[in-house]
């Protein structure tokens, strides 16, 4: 009985963190009276009340103690890493080289994540999704993004 | 009565113009799509087409975006049916009974009377709307400030406990989501908060990217490379294998308007919606059933009065985000946003102001509904061949459209970081088990409750009185602390329950 979910308590932490973030950048603005709110009123009052949550949430668990689903492991980092690379491939590339080039790395990156795929079929789908996307994006809806440019 | 002959009139004059038509079509058809396919909800596509909407007319607009919330609804249960994998999450219930008929070779059925029930579900909920939405609009007219903050907590009140998930993270969640509403310049002092020196984030974070980022992110990096190799037999749903018995239709009138029933209230209580709507339904069939031991094994009134609900739900929903200004789900709180980009002030004035967009939209739900109805039963041999497109192949168009949406909004790179931001909040909140639902409710009624509070406490001395001594105020107030209540009641009664299993185990 002794083992406690780590996922609550790191799940307090994080909503205590959060609140004391948000009381902190309360306390450069000027609270103001109750009858006259100032900037720091409302974040403060939230800070406070996410501290409270973050404190049950995390003490509930120790109190209910039950033995159950320590169920707590990191998930594969392989497909949040490629995912979130792939967006931020597109966030530096579109304004400097278009839709077509930073939307073909974009996917490439992408589908790294599925490891059931060939390397053909993650170059077709490379080459087919920036091709579909022009269509749409460019000829269809006549969005003002330029489709290839070189401004590195 | 001549007025609401009037307005009907009205409504039907905006919905069955040729454009409005083709718009609603549009919508309901890729509401559809998606929700047909797994791993892409209702409040990701919206999202990601709301920049395609900024040239319409906001009617238009909103007639199209709608479309695709509700036919998602309609879609969503084909995956659970057919896969047993919900394609929205009000439609996870409807696994529970849809894919055992479907093992059974009673398939054709299930969808069949997932779409008459959606059909039913849909209309009683319009027509709810079209009764109920006046009055409260003229009542709201008499709310004041501190009414609206109580209606408001109280709504994320009835959102994060009644929801999925633990309520005490669910109302974590709101906190936080209230913390992110103040991002941006202070309307009244001018000061940028919480902006951590990005100068770009002065009018407040991107709606879009945020929702993308902690809706369709994560789900991608979770289904990336994990739905593999599923194939679905197409050629066994012939229209006659979809007829249900006499006896299936016997089971399933009363289970599709008692589910109506509570879809309605459900969808009416601002915050709550079709998800929460859907379980009431199928708990309560349960209950109510002569024979509880055939549920869980096609049990065909647990798809019925489930389906009835989250698509009444859907419907009702709208009453008060429009009459109110005050987003009866998750959904509606980016369909609010949508209407405050098409400068409409979501509010109560909105009927008044703008009838045409109040009756046009609710009359679009008959016709989007019928289509619905087409492209649902005769049709639906076209979606169940959708589902067998594999998700190596999907999902790198998501990833596109994804970035492409969010950065469409306002020609602005710093979106897409923000984008990014999100989609690591999103995973450490997966990985946490916190629910993001409330925290893009709390994020889009932040300024509003900050302003409401603000101005109740100027015009009231500063007293918290106020919101006690005022009746409907005090009434939604205390509805808020009876849920709390029972919240907690129910926490402490799932511990003691826990310790006497435990207890049992003898561990």
């Amino acid at each position: 009985m002794s083992r406690i979910k780590a996922v609550d308590i790191l799940a307090g932490g994080f909503v205590v963190l959060i609140g004391v973030l948000a009381i902190v950048e309360s306390t450069s603005f000027d609270m103001g009276t109750s009858r006259r709110i100032g900037p720091g009123y409302f974040p403060f009052y939230v800070g406070v009340l996410m501290v409270l949550l973050g404190l049950v949430i995390a003490v509930e668990n120790l109190w209910t103690r039950t033995a159950s689903d320590f169920g707590w492991s990191l998930p594969p980092m392989r497909s949040p890493f490629l995912i979130l690379a792939a967006v931020a491939a597109f966030a530096v590339m579109i304004e400097r080289f278009g839709m077509f080039p930073s939307i073909f790395v974009a996917v490439f990156l992408g589908s790294l994540a599925d490891t059931n795929t060939s390397i053909w079929q993650k170059l077709t789908i490379s080459v087919a999704v920036p091709a579909v996307c022009v269509a749409i994006f460019k000829y269809g809806l006549s969005l003002n993004v330029d489709v290839i440019r070189w401004r590195p | 009565m001549s007025d609401f002959a009037s307005n009907l009139a009205l409504g039907f004059s905006v919905a069955f113009s040729w454009q409005a038509m083709w718009y609603c079509f549009v919508g309901v058809t890729l509401g559809t799509f998606i929700g047909v396919l797994p791993g892409i909800g209702a409040l990701a596509a919206i999202a990601l087409l709301l920049p395609l909407t900024f040239g319409m007319e906001p009617a238009h607009a909103l007639i199209m975006l709608a479309g695709i919330y509700y036919g998602s609804n309609y879609g969503g249960s084909t995956a659970s049916i057919l896969l047993n994998l919900p394609g929205t999450p009000s439609s996870a219930v409807t696994c529970i009974e849809g894919y055992p008929m479907s093992q059974q070779g009673r398939a054709g059925v299930a969808l069949f009377m997932t779409a008459i029930a959606s059909f039913i579900g849909s209309i009683c909920g319009m027509l709810i709307m079209a009764i109920f939405s006046p009055p409260i609009a003229a009542l709201a007219f008499s709310f004041s400030a501190p009414e609206f903050f109580s209606l408001m907590v109280l709504g994320m009140v009835a959102a994060s406990t009644l929801a999925s998930g633990s309520p005490i993270k669910g109302l974590a969640m709101i906190g936080l989501g209230l913390i992110l509403g103040m991002v941006g310049r202070d309307l009244y002092s001018g000061l940028l908060r919480f902006s951590y020196g990005v100068d770009q984030l002065y009018e407040g974070l991107p709606l879009v990217a945020v929702a993308l980022g902690i809706f369709g992110l994560p789900e991608v990096i979770k289904n990336a490379g994990q739905i593999t190799g599923r194939t679905v037999e197409a050629r066994s749903i012939s229209f006659s294998s979809m007829w249900p018995t006499r006896d299936d239709w016997r089971r399933s009138w009363g289970a599709m308007f008692r589910g109506t029933g509570l879809g309605s209230f459900f969808g009416a209580l601002p915050g709550t919606g079709g998800l929460l709507a859907s379980f009431m339904s199928y708990a309560t069939e349960r209950r109510v059933s002569k024979d509880p031991s055939r549920f869980g094994k096609g049990a065909i009134e647990g798809i019925a009065g489930p389906e009835a609900a989250n698509n009444a739900a859907v419907q009702t929903a709208f009453i008060p985000t429009l009459t109110l200004g005050i987003p009866g789900d998750i959904v509606m709180a980016i369909m609010l946003g949508a209407l405050t980009i098409h400068g409409i002030q979501p509010g109560v004035s909105v009927i008044n102001n703008h009838p045409d967009l109040f009756w046009g939209l609710l009359v679009s739900f008959l016709f989007g509904n019928l289509m619905l109805l087409i492209l649902n039963i005769p049709l639906i041999g076209l979606w169940v061949r959708i589902l067998a497109i594999p998700y190596w192949v999907l999902y790198p168009f998501i990833i596109a459209f994804i970035c492409i949406g969010v950065y469409s909004v306002s020609n602005s790179v710093v979106d897409l970081y923000v984008l990014m931001f999100f989609g690591v909040l999103g995973i450490v909140m997966n990985i946490l088990r916190f629910e993001p639902a409330p925290l893009v409710l709390g994020l889009i009624l932040g300024p509003m409750l900050e302003e409401n509070l603000r101005r109740s406490l100027t015009l009231y001395r500063g007293s918290y009185t106020v919101f006690l001594t005022r009746p409907i105020s005090a009434l939604f107030i205390g509805i808020a602390v009876l849920i709390l209540a029972w919240t907690i009641y129910g926490m402490f009664r799932a511990r003691a329950r826990r310790r006497a299993a435990l207890a049992a185990g003898g561990e």
